[in-house]
């Protein structure tokens, strides 16, 4: 089936772009993955801090996407966004508790990791101290702050995403950023300021 | 600006700079080969569609029967089937008076109608 034209698909929303993927239109599969794929990938990369892993379980997440548009309703309250953070969530949660890696540290833990994690960050670039700032958090702690404050998603959206009120994300992104600040704190190269 | 102040606008510019993080193009070339399987493995599955019945409704009848070419051999196959209905018969009383089927030529019978009489008028054409 030929496509629409990208202006045609442009005004339309990723729900309704679903249903026309499902209808075997490759404009929608095209959009949907520019739309979508840079999220799923920041998402898996910030709480991974793994680029080639992030690689593998955002095109598995879309995979999920694909295989999920047939029973897609347009009409329906889920975001295909949201749905996709969930997924990613889920996926990235498995992969780090698979791999041991798992720190999963009490939400007031942090204060007492945050100096190793320091002496580390010297040399690292920006995103580098970013990914490992973010590794010290607890994970639902750096789901959230990631979705918050870097994918910009609203707080009843992350409570979808997390499967989690919308109190606690509420306590979750407010004790993230502060611990992520008190983590970065200091690292001059990699806040690129001087004192 | 206090160093308090200067840490939280650098770590706000550090999580906006992690927003514009983008996949590479390789990545981006896998995940739409995956939604291409996806896709020709759903189209490959789904029911045939139905016939649109679209236009007026002569339209919807003659695609119903498969188009236009279709309805020709159809309307075809009857007038053959009409002539042949009206006039082979005179082959049957050849076949019966010959020694094919071995009776008298008595027994012909003119299956044909006699239809002259309709162009005739006084007996002159």
């Amino acid at each position: 089936m030929a496509g629409q034209g990208g202006s045609d698909l442009d005004a339309l929303d990723d729900g309704a772009l679903m249903v026309l993927f499902a209808n075997g239109d490759p404009g929608a599969a095209r959009l949907l993955t520019e739309r979508l794929l840079p999220r799923a990938f920041r998402h898996a990369a910030r709480v991974l801090g793994d680029r080639a892993e992030a690689e593998d379980l955002a095109q598995e997440a879309m995979l999920r996407l694909w295989k999920a548009a047939a029973d897609w309703r347009a009409d329906g309250e889920a975001k295909p966004a949201t749905w996709l953070h969930k997924v990613v969530a889920n996926l990235a949660i498995d992969r780090i508790r698979r791999s041991g890696r798992s720190v999963e540290l009490g939400d007031d833990d942090f204060a007492d990791a945050a100096p190793g994690v320091e002496a580390r960050l010297q040399d690292d670039d920006r995103m580098g101290a970013l990914d490992r700032a973010l590794a010290t958090l607890p994970e639902r702690q750096r789901q959230a702050v990631v979705l918050r404050h870097i994918e910009g998603l609203s707080n009843p959206e992350i409570a979808e995403a997390l499967g989690i009120g919308v109190e606690a994300v509420e306590s979750l992104t407010a004790r993230g950023k502060r611990a992520l600040k008190s983590a970065l704190e200091g690292q001059k190269e990699a806040l690129g300021y001087d004192t | 600006m206090t160093r308090e102040h200067q840490t939280d606008a650098a770590l706000d510019a550090l999580l906006a700079e992690a927003g514009s993080d983008m996949p590479d193009d390789a990545l981006m070339a896998r995940v739409l080969a995956d939604a291409d399987a996806v896709q020709a493995q759903t189209q490959a599955v789904a029911p045939a569609p139905r016939v649109a019945l679209r236009g007026n409704w002569l339209t919807a009848m003659v695609e119903m029967v498969g188009g236009w070419g279709a309805l020709g051999g159809v309307t075809a196959a009857g007038v053959t089937g009409l002539a042949v209905g009206l006039y082979a018969p005179d082959t049957v009383g050849v076949w019966i008076g010959s020694d094919t089927l071995g009776q008298e030529a008595s027994l012909s019978y003119d299956l044909s109608p006699d239809i002259s009489a309709l162009w005739l008028e006084d007996d002159d054409v």
